[in-house]
Formats: structure tokens, C-alpha cells, sequence
């Protein structure tokens, strides 16, 4: 099942219809308001602050309304090490997140475990929640992240948005 | 006459014809094996991709499993019998039918049998090993890399937030549970009922609005706090009880027990109790010693408690409070009292509360150690190309002479009995208590060189070649 990623768009109607699916306009919204928690863990969290200031501005992308309160959020950037304690913190803010969310790994940390192969070090935030995307890189620039976000963008674009929707909620 | 007595033709026979099913056998095998390596490729594909689940990639053995019965089954029709093994051996060693005549048991004269001595040379079977081979190659190879790559383990499905109903209900249950043990004080109980009610309130009118969501969690904490702060007090009673023992067991003199150390210490105990319930007439009439009743009452009506006066008295006492300790404890583990301080709200169900924890254990069961399907994680720690360690930059090397301050060098001039105080620096101004940090910071640049430093410092860098050693 193809689910359009573009809204519809006659010409000869413009400035009086758009013709599009449900799920195309929920998709666009979601894309352009994600509202990400900053789960700034170890030294990429720095990269992650400096995505948000102003020279790289991360509002161009709808994202800068960054939340502290899982409640209020529906992307957990993960940026820095994720230490055994600190996942189980993590896993339950991510549950406590409403539906729909998406997760990126940022930093080789929080892909895999980087170069920490240590005993109390989670190897990779993967093995407790479900990425969406991976950031490459020690610490990633925030172009990297934003490349990051305007992929998953592309992805929540051609998401079935309201099955999703459905089977997270049955 | 048959064949020479050392010569077994029957044995020739036997072997010959193993060896030709077995030729059989594997030329059956290549006609399948292609066909089911492709079947085993595409299982282990399926597992890998779809399936998500890379420690089912040994299924792929049963296509080639498969390959082998197949296999068996096409060549049993073509098995050689001993009799055809026999006519095969003729033909291949030139014996005009003598093998097939002594097969068939027909006596043989001594010199005939001696040309069927030349028989018994195994048969040499060619094979076309190559061109057999040919059409397996890429598919073993396939299959071979997708064996044994490592593979990344399944990210875990997406969770949803508890809805607040479910929260709510769950919560109460809780609250229910520690009111039935009382283990929890009334007051508190009645704050969290109160809490309930609030919630309740508001999940009616905007269900899933986060602030009710947060405020449902607030609650959650608090419970898991309040739990978590119980445990704690009963593991703090416990341990008084067993300091106070010592003097009871020891049967130390009471005048000590009677110190005010020790009275201090029975009050914090007494202080503990209370708060863990022991507050109420009810509770101190079910105690079974009287003597702790009357000195509990005593503590909690603001008089000096009246502490047993003879170690036969105070382990009694010891013993009423262990037992009344440990009722509570029981209970506590009853209602499981501090799953909620750890992942108790984190999951739903206990399945995804097992599938965490081994999640955060690893793989392998050991923390860290992810496994073989998380690549790097069970890697060997090695040095690649970029982080070669440069050895010479590693290598010892003495410093020249002169370069360490030797005792000779150095000139005492006073002895203080204080450490030596700051100068402050010319031009500064009088620290005052708010500049005094960052005069501490400055004033070591200012610090004049010791006579002895500044001529190390000078020959190390006016010394033309150093020598090394
Ligand atoms: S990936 Fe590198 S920069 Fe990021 S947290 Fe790990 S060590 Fe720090």
C-alpha cells in the first residue's frame, strides 16, 4: 500500500483547493512539529545544545521546542553514553512519551556503545528502544543531526500514519 | 576351483560397490545442492529480515538437510548391486566376465582365478570435481557471509504510555494494598487518596492531557518514595536493634546503658518505631511486652523513657521490637514493597519488565558484553592503523644531568613553623574576602622563582648537547 508523501495540488484550483489524504496532512504536521527531549547523556549533548542555538538554528525544521517533560514530547534525541542506570531512566521516559515517537541515536554512543566497551555501559540505545535513525560520528556535528532530522522527517513523511496510530493504541 | 585363498573376492565386490553408491550418492547431492543452498539463502534472509531474528540463522541447515534426503532418495533406484558392481569391475579391469562368473559362485580353474587377483585393485572413480562444484560456489559463499557476519539485533517495538485510566486504577490498587498491610501511616495514605481523587477529576474531563499525565507520574514517584522511604526505616530499626543488642548480649554494665549516648540512640529508635506505626493504642496493646508498651507511651507523651535497668530486661525488650520489626517486613515483602522503587512503573507487563533486563544485561548475560550479533561489542580491543602507538615517542630517555634538583643545590634559608604567606602582588589591590579567590588564583604567577629553580631552568636550556644515555 503506497501512502502519498506530497500533498495533491491542482493548479487550476490554486489558492482554493488542495486535495490530499488524512494521513498525508497528519504526516506533514507531525514532520514539521516534532517536539524533541533532549536526552543529552554525555559530551554529544554539547552538540546537541549547539543544534539548537542560533547559527544552526534547528526552529528552521520545527523542531526547537525542545521539553524536559516526556508528556509533552514525540522525539527523544539520545545524545551521549548510555550508561546501564541511565537506560532505565531513559526506556521510561521514552514510555512515558504519547504516541507517535520516534527516537534518534546520536553520537557513536548511543548507536553502539562506542568506544566505551565497558561493563556498565548499554551498547547502543537500540537494545531498549526503537531507532528510528543513527547519527554517525564522535561527537556528530549538528549538521549531522539536522541531516538526521530532516531524514527522519522524510521518513514520518511516508509513514501510515493512522495505522500507526492504531496499533500503537490497540 | 575359485580364486586363490588369499584373495577375498567377495570383499573386492563389496568394497567396489560402496564405493560406487557413494559416487552415486554424491552426484545426486550436486543435482539438489544448488537449488537448496538458494532455499537456504533465501531462509536465512527471511530469518535475518523479516523474521528479525538472528539467532535462528542455523535454520538454514534444513534445506541442505533437505538436499541430502532428496539426494538419498533419487539414488537409491541407481545403488549398485554386488552382482552390477562385480560386471563393473570386469569391464573396468579387463576380466571378460570372470568377476561376474565368480560373483555368481561358478568355480573358476587356479589360472582364471589368478587373472581375478587383478580385480581387486580399488576402483578409481573420476570425478568432475569442477564442474560439479561450479554452480555451488556463489550460493555457499552467499550463504557462508550471511552465517557469519555479524547481525545487528532487532530494535525493540515501539511502547506506548500507560494510558491514565490504567495509571490511575493502578495506583489506587497500590494504595489499597499498603492500606490493608498498614504499613503505611494514615495521614499519608490520605494525602495519596486525596491525589487520586484530583486525577480522577481531571482524567474525566481531558484524559491524556500531559499535565494530568504528570501529574498521574508525580504521584507514581511519590508512592515509589514512600515505599522506598519504609524500607528504609525498617532496614535503620533493624540495625539499631542490633547495636542495642550488643550491650544486652555483652551484658555491659547498665550505668553505661543508662549514658546519654545511649538514651539518645533509644530515643532515634523509639523516634524510627513511631514513624513506622508504632504510634497508635492499638499497636502498642498488641504488643506482648508491657515493659516497651509503657516506655513507648512514655516516649510518645513527651516524657523521659524509663529504659530497662538489667540486661534480662533490655533483651526482652530487644526481642519484642525484632518481632514487631520483622511483622512488618514480612508484610512489606508480601506486597512487594519496593518494586516500585525500581522499573515497577517503568513497564507494563512483566514480560516487558524480563525483556529490559536482559536487554540491559547484554546478550551474553554478562553487562557490556553484547554478543556476537552487536559487532563491536564482542570485538577484541584492537589498535588499527591510526592509533599505532609511536614508540619512540614512548621511549625512556634520561634527563640530562642537572636537570633534577639535588640536595647540594639547595640553600635553606629560614625554617618557618607556619606554611609561608602570600605576597600580594605589586600594584594589586588589598584583597578584600570577595577578591581573596581570585588573588589565590593570580598569585601563583606572580610567585618569584626560587635562586635554585632559575638555575636549573638555565643550564637545561643553555647547555649546548645534552648528553643521553
Ligand atoms: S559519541 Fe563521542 S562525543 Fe558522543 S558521547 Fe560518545 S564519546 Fe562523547
Amino acid at each position: 500500500m503506497k501512502f502519498p508523501d506530497t500533498l495533491g495540488f491542482d493548479p487550476k484550483l490554486e489558492n482554493q483547493l488542495i486535495l490530499t489524504e488524512v494521513s498525508a496532512v497528519m504526516n506533514w504536521m507531525r514532520k514539521n512539529s516534532l517536539w524533541p527531549m533532549p536526552m543529552g547523556l554525555a559530551c554529544c549533548a554539547i552538540e546537541l545544545m549547539s543544534s539548537g542555538a542560533s547559527r544552526f538554528d534547528i526552529s528552521r525544521f520545527g523542531a526547537e521546542v525542545m521539553r524536559f517533560s516526556p508528556r509533552q514530547t514525540d522525539l527523544m534525541i539520545v545524545a551521549g553514553t548510555v550508561t546501564y542506570k541511565m537506560a532505565l531512566a531513559a526506556k521510561r521516559l521514552y514510555d512515558q512519551m504519547p504516541s507517535p515517537k520516534w527516537v534518534i541515536a546520536m553520537g557513536a554512543c548511543a548507536s553502539s556503545g562506542g568506544m566505551y566497551r565497558s561493563y556498565a555501559v548499554l551498547q547502543g540505545i537500540d537494545r531498549i528502544l526503537p531507532v528510528d535513525i543513527y547519527v554517525s560520528g564522535c561527537p556528530p556535528r549538528p549538521e549531522a543531526l539536522l541531516e538526521g532530522l530532516i531524514q527522519l522527517q522524510k521518513k514520518i513523511q511516508i509513514e501510515p500514519s493512522l495505522l500507526r496510530q492504531k496499533k500503537a493504541d490497540c | 576351483m575359485n580364486a586363490p585363498a588369499h584373495f577375498q573376492w567377495s570383499s573386492a565386490v563389496n568394497r567396489c560397490r560402496r564405493l560406487l553408491n557413494g559416487g552415486v550418492l554424491v552426484e545426486n547431492l550436486f543435482h539438489h545442492l544448488p537449488a537448496c543452498l538458494i532455499a537456504s539463502i533465501g531462509l536465512t534472509l527471511v530469518v535475518l529480515l523479516a523474521l528479525q531474528k538472528p539467532s535462528w540463522r542455523p535454520l538454514a541447515i534444513l534445506p541442505l538437510g533437505a538436499s541430502l534426503i532428496l539426494a538419498w532418495q533419487r539414488s537409491r533406484r541407481r545403488f549398485f548391486t554386488n552382482r552390477q558392481a562385480a560386471a563393473w569391475l570386469d569391464a573396468r579391469h579387463a576380466l571378460h566376465g570372470l568377476g561376474t562368473l565368480a560373483q555368481d559362485g561358478v568355480p573358476l580353474s587356479a589360472p582364471l582365478g589368478q587373472n581375478l587377483a587383478r580385480g581387486h585393485f580399488p576402483p578409481r572413480l573420476h570425478w568432475r570435481w569442477m564442474k560439479l562444484l561450479r554452480p555451488a560456489i556463489a550460493p555457499v559463499l552467499t550463504l557462508l557471509v550471511l552465517q557469519l557476519i555479524p547481525w545487528k539485533t532487532t530494535s525493540p517495538s515501539a511502547t506506548r504510555s500507560i494510558p491514565i485510566h490504567k495509571q490511575i486504577r493502578r495506583q489506587l490498587e497500590r494504595i489499597q494494598t499498603l492500606e490493608k498491610t498498614g504499613l503505611l501511616p494514615g495521614r499519608e495514605l490520605d494525602g495519596f487518596k486525596r491525589e487520586i481523587e484530583d486525577l480522577n477529576r481531571a482524567a474525566g474531563a481531558y484524559a491524556g492531557d500531559p499535565p494530568t499525565l504528570e501529574a498521574a507520574d508525580r504521584l507514581s514517584e511519590q508512592l515509589a518514595k514512600s515505599e522506598s522511604n519504609l524500607l528504609n526505616q525498617l532496614r535503620s530499626c533493624a540495625d539499631a536493634v542490633n547495636s542495642l543488642q550488643q550491650f544486652a548480649v555483652t551484658g555491659k554494665a547498665m550505668e553505661t546503658w543508662q549514658s546519654a549516648e545511649l538514651k539518645t540512640q533509644t530515643a532515634e529508635l523509639l523516634q524510627k518505631m513511631k514513624d513506622l506505626g508504632l504510634d497508635s493504642d492499638p499497636a502498642l496493646s498488641q504488643l506482648n511486652n508491657k515493659e516497651l508498651a509503657e516506655i513507648m507511651r512514655a516516649y510518645l507523651a513527651g516524657a523521659n523513657a524509663e529504659l530497662p535497668k538489667n540486661p534480662g530486661e533490655l533483651q526482652n525488650m530487644l526481642d519484642t521490637m525484632r518481632q514487631w520489626l520483622k511483622t512488618k517486613a514480612d508484610k512489606a515483602s508480601q506486597c512487594q514493597l519496593g518494586a516500585g522503587c525500581s522499573d515497577h512503573f517503568i513497564t507494563e507487563t512483566e514480560a516487558e519488565r524480563q525483556a529490559l533486563k536482559s536487554a540491559c544485561s547484554g546478550v551474553s548475560g554478562q553487562p557490556g558484553k553484547g554478543g556476537n550479533d552487536r559487532g563491536r561489542a564482542d570485538a577484541e580491543l584492537t589498535y588499527g592503523d591510526e592509533t599505532r602507538l609511536d614508540d619512540k615517542a614512548f621511549q625512556a630517555r634520561l634527563l640530562p644531568d642537572g636537570a633534577s634538583p639535588s640536595a647540594d643545590q639547595s640553600l635553606t634559608l629560614s625554617i618557618q613553623a607556619l606554611p609561608p604567606k602570600a605576597t600580594p602582588l605589586a600594584g594589586a589591590a588589598t584583597p578584600s574576602s570577595s577578591a581573596a579567590a581570585s588573588t589565590a588564583k593570580t598569585e601563583g604567577h606572580g610567585a618569584a622563582v626560587l635562586l635554585r629553580h632559575r638555575e636549573t631552568v638555565r643550564r637545561y636550556f643553555t647547555q649546548p648537547t645534552p648528553p643521553s644515555k
